[in-house]
């Protein structure tokens, strides 16, 4: 029971330290249905692990500017399990939420 | 920069540097193109290197180099620490912003051209073969041909998966860092730090690389498994409130390591991959410096010779020259790998207790891998290869 409070205290918790309201969020769409993944480019270290790991060459990394490429992206979640600052977070209907909380 | 070469290398890493250097020695024309602003920067690497390592490309500069290691330190989850020590230098840790730089400049004195700056997006593709490279170069986009395009574009490379070969690495394989480098600590300045254990960095290892008496390279790299319950940030943090509460942070970076075996394919038609690229990293350490440029000697070789010889598949010959020099070690260090992820803490504890039992000058890395892998005996038959070899 404890267990479960804590739990719901953190996705609460989450959902409103990230949730934004840039409505344009909602409306991506990903190779298949909607884009769930986003980046917070602001809190990047362009570091390149996501690249690294993405199997469908969906992340353009430049110098000091990043981005989904939404068409191919699979939302598959790989580089939000693999970034080492958790700024890839899942996007739910422009509700940021961080990995541990979804898994 | 013209319109046209015989190779164009894409990273000025270690890598590129030294793949461009092989190949412009051939006396073919390269050019070697960097997205970044400056050649050797930002830094995303602990910098530990061995002797040989640098001592096969370029001679040994305390210009670059920041200690002379002699002293490795391993820390048991339990707190206890077993320190190898050895009588002359075993490695280096080195400014890679020099270092870098200093390889670079090496390319240059041999024939090639470097340009930062410039952001690779696209391969030209003609029937199937690589014919060069698109880019973007300040605000303006170019095309510049070449019989052989080097992917030398690190962790992040695209380079190899537009020319259609299979490069990403599954996540679990990928080592996610972070590290700062801090000053105000105390350490000792030749001695390399491991630290082990499910607290400190879970599926990996936190390291202590000194530069100096009283500044290090403090970082840590976990795996994707793990990484995905909990950031190596998270960990990092804790760590350093733990054991350098009060160090200033001169630098921090995140990175990541891709410790896997390498690539099954690293050429195609007109197209060949080295350093991290093509995942030539020692998957057991994560050092990627040394097996990078030694991948970038041959495939810069290779390419040069191609041309010469006008014999474009002469590079077929890398995937082969590759696996014999380091590929194949790479798959034993890879299967040692695998065995010390399983580890638990208590396995860790017993390894370093019973180092400590033996008498110091019994305690060597052979000894420690023996130790390590006693319940494992198929893995034992391994070390013996690599320490044999
Ligand atoms: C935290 C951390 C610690 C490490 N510690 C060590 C260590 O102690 N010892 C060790 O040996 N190794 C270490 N490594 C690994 C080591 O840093 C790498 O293996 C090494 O840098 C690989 O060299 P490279 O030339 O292949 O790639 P890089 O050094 O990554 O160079 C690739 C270059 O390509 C450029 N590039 C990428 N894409 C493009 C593009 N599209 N267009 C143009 N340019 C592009 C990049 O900007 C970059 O400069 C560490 C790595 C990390 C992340």
């Amino acid at each position: 029971m404890l267990f479960i409070m804590t739990m719901l205290f953190y996705i609460l918790n989450f959902q409103l330290s990230y949730s934004i309201n840039e409505s344009a969020l909602m409306y991506r769409t990903a190779k298949k249905g909607k884009l769930m993944i986003d980046i917070l480019p602001d809190k990047c270290d362009f570091c390149g692990c996501c690249v690294g790991v993405c199997p469908e060459d969906a992340i353009e990394l430049k110098e000091a500017e990043i981005k989904i490429i939404d068409e191919r992206c699979t939302n598959c979640a790989k580089c939000v399990y693999s970034c080492p600052i958790e700024v890839i977070k899942f996007n739910k209907e422009g509700v940021l939420f961080d990995r541990h909380v979804i898994m | 920069m013209k319109n046209e070469y015989d190779v164009i290398v894409v990273g000025a890493g270690p890598a590129g540097s030294i793949a461009a250097r092989f190949a412009a020695q051939e006396g073919v024309s390269v050019l070697m193109l960097e997205k970044d602003r400056d050649v050797g920067y930002p830094v995303r690497c602990a910098e530990a290197i061995n002797k040989a390592g640098v001592e096969m490309f370029i001679k040994p500069d305390y210009k670059w180099i920041t200690a002379d290691v002699t002293k490795f330190s391993f820390t048991a989850p339990n707190g206890k620490e077993v320190v190898l020590e050895f009588d002359s230098v075993q490695g280096y840790v080195l400014e890679r912003r020099i270092f870098d730089y200093e390889l670079a400049k090496t390319a240059a004195a041999a024939g090639a051209e470097i340009i930062t700056r410039a952001y690779v997006n696209g391969l030209i593709m003609e029937g199937g073969k690589v014919s060069g490279v698109t880019m973007e170069y300040r605000g303006e986009k170019k095309e510049i041909r070449a019989k052989i395009v080097i992917g030398a574009d690190g962790t992040e490379s695209r380079v190899g998966r537009w020319a259609g070969l299979q490069t990403h690495i599954d996540f679990r394989d990928m080592e996610s860092c972070f590290q700062v480098t801090a000053s105000n600590i105390s350490v000792d300045p030749n001695t390399l730090y491991f630290h082990f254990g499910s607290q400190v960095s879970p599926g990996g290892y936190f390291w202590i690389f000194p530069k100096g008496k009283d500044t290090a390279n403090i970082g840590l790299g976990i795996n994707g498994a793990e990484c995905k319950k909990r950031s190596s940030l998270s960990y990092l943090n804790e760590n350093l409130e733990k054991l350098f509460p009060n160090a200033s942070i001169l630098t921090q970076v995140a990175g990541g390591v891709p410790c896997s075996v390498t690539l099954k394919k690293i050429s195609g038609e007109g197209i060949m991959l080295v350093g991290d690229a093509a995942r030539q990293v020692n998957p057991l350490s994560g050092g990627g410096i040394a097996s990078g440029m030694i991948g970038g000697s041959i495939a810069g070789r290779l390419a040069g010779e191609a041309v010469k010889k006008n014999n474009l598949s002469h590079i077929f010959d890398y995937d082969k020259e590759w696996h014999k020099e380091r590929g194949k070690t790479h798959e034993i260090f890879n299967r040692l790998k695998e065995g010390i992820y399983d580890f638990k803490d208590e396995d860790f504890n017993k390894i370093m207790g019973k180092m400590l039992d033996l008498p110091p000058e019994k305690r060597t890395m052979k000894r420690l891998f023996m130790i390590a892998l006693a319940n494992k005996p198929g893995l034992l038959i391994d070390v013996a290869k690599v320490f044999l070899v």
